[in-house]
């Protein structure tokens, strides 16, 4: 409380015309961040249901997987890159948890002989999904560290490694859902018991105000509190910071540039393997077009967190903010019954405001 | 009253010492490389973009509302 005290005596102490230009210089700043508050006031005011309990949940349960990628998404950004393979990595991972997760019942199952999972419902299948999490995440670790060794060793911009990449992992999807005796088609008849691990209720059968919270919600949070003491706690995340800022000085400061790069997108990798298996079961029927897009919403949710393209720059807030904040434009743009085509149009006039501000920012810092 | 600061003359020294170091390494770094500084675009500009943006957010969204 004293801290904002101090500030606002500060800025008492301003002449007019400085107030004026600090003003303005916040009010652009922070334009988006005002925009997005008077849409919420229009929108509350147009259907009171949209800040019920119920609808908010629904918020973050739809943000959550998507945390979890931006968070994978924000540590290359922060290294003046991106991952334009996020999305499809999470599509073969997403396919990958399905077939090894369908219910043994289940007559079109992708692999007829897998016969891992008890056939009663009943008994706890906790050592196959965590196997299976954990595969996935490796698969995951493994195609991110190959998009960080081609960046790091061959020096090429992590844009034109990851879009060849990412039709990389397309076609092996396309690959992996022809396998078996599946043809091709979508991944689907989960088992119950999948589906209840990461969209079942915190509570079991207890109702919080009338509201089921979904573990999935509770998943994403873990996964941001290990990323920010991954972040602000370790040298690992102390050197993607100092290489994301001036990777020559991080050089001549001896911090292994290499090492640092190829770990960032090998642990990128293994969040999308993570979000791959929520949201496979979430989405229910999973093909090779699972994920297809969500790159671009993880990235603009980076930018409009304050994830700077000119690198070193970030915070995990940040990036949690600017997930639900594109996701409360979304439900915003659906209460006001907003058609899709113009939904798109939104998303990105919102993207390019989010950069224009950014470089603002770095200008007129220095 | 003011307290007044005694230094000696070998902090001095090390003082002037830190600075000369200091003032080489700014000049031995490389100009900045930076995209954001390379494409040198004016403030003005920038809060255009950024205005020009959100008139089209909001009026996409009234568009929307209204007209479909």
């Amino acid at each position: 409380m004293t801290a904002i005290k101090e500030k606002y005596n500060e800025f008492n102490a301003l002449p007019a015309q400085e107030k004026r230009k600090l003003v303005k210089e916040k009010t652009i700043d922070n334009a988006l961040y005002i925009l997005i508050l008077l849409l919420i006031i229009v929108v509350v005011n147009y259907n009171p249901k949209f800040i019920s309990l119920s609808s908010i949940i629904n918020i973050l349960t739809l943000s959550s997987t998507r945390l979890v990628m931006a968070l994978g998404i924000s540590g290359c950004v922060i290294l003046q890159g991106t991952d334009l393979s996020a999305g499809r990595m999470l599509g073969l991972t997403a396919c990958i948890s399905a077939s090894m997760l369908q219910a043994p019942t289940y007559a079109a199952k992708m692999y007829k002989t897998l016969l891992w999972l008890p056939q009663d419902g009943a008994s706890a299948i906790i050592g196959q999904l965590l196997m299976t999490m954990v595969l996935v995440m490796i698969v995951g670790a493994i195609l991110g560290a190959f998009n960080g060794l081609m960046v790091a060793y061959f020096k090429l911009h992590p844009f034109i490694v990851t879009l060849g990449t990412q039709l990389i992992i397309y076609g092996l999807s396309l690959l992996y859902v022809s396998l078996g005796s599946n043809a091709g088609a979508p991944i689907g008849g989960l088992d119950s018991r999948y589906t209840a691990f990461v969209l079942g209720n915190v509570f079991g059968d207890t109702l919080l105000f009338g509201v089921s919270i979904p573990r999935v919600l509770v998943y994403s949070i873990l996964v941001a509190i290990i990323m920010w003491v991954v972040w602000n706690k370790t040298v690992f995340g102390r050197n993607m910071f100092a290489v994301g800022c001036n990777e020559e000085a991080a050089k001549v400061s001896g911090v292994p540039v290499f090492k640092t790069i190829v770990m960032v997108f090998a642990l990128a990798g293994l969040l999308y393997g993570l979000t791959g298996f929520l949201e496979s079961a979430r989405v229910g029927s999973n093909t090779a077009a699972t994920g297809d897009g969500y790159e671009l919403d993880a990235i603009a949710a980076c930018v409009i967190g304050g994830v700077s393209f000119t690198g070193g720059v970030g915070k995990i807030r940040g990036v949690i903010m600017g997930v639900v904040l594109l996701q409360i434009i979304n439900a915003a743009l659906i209460f006001l019954s907003v058609p899709g085509s113009i939904t798109y149009i939104v998303r990105g006039a919102i993207i390019l405001v989010a950069c224009a501000i950014d470089m603002r920012k770095y200008l007129t810092k220095k | 009253m003011e307290e007044k600061v005694v230094v000696s003359s070998e902090e001095n020294e090390e003082a002037v010492e830190m600075e000369e170091v200091h003032a080489n390494f700014q000049e031995e770094l490389p100009p900045s490389n930076h995209i954001y500084d390379k494409l040198n675009i004016p403030i003005k500009v920038l809060d255009g973009v950024i205005i020009g943006g959100i008139v089209v957010i909001v009026a996409s969204i009234l568009i929307g509302v209204f007209l479909y």
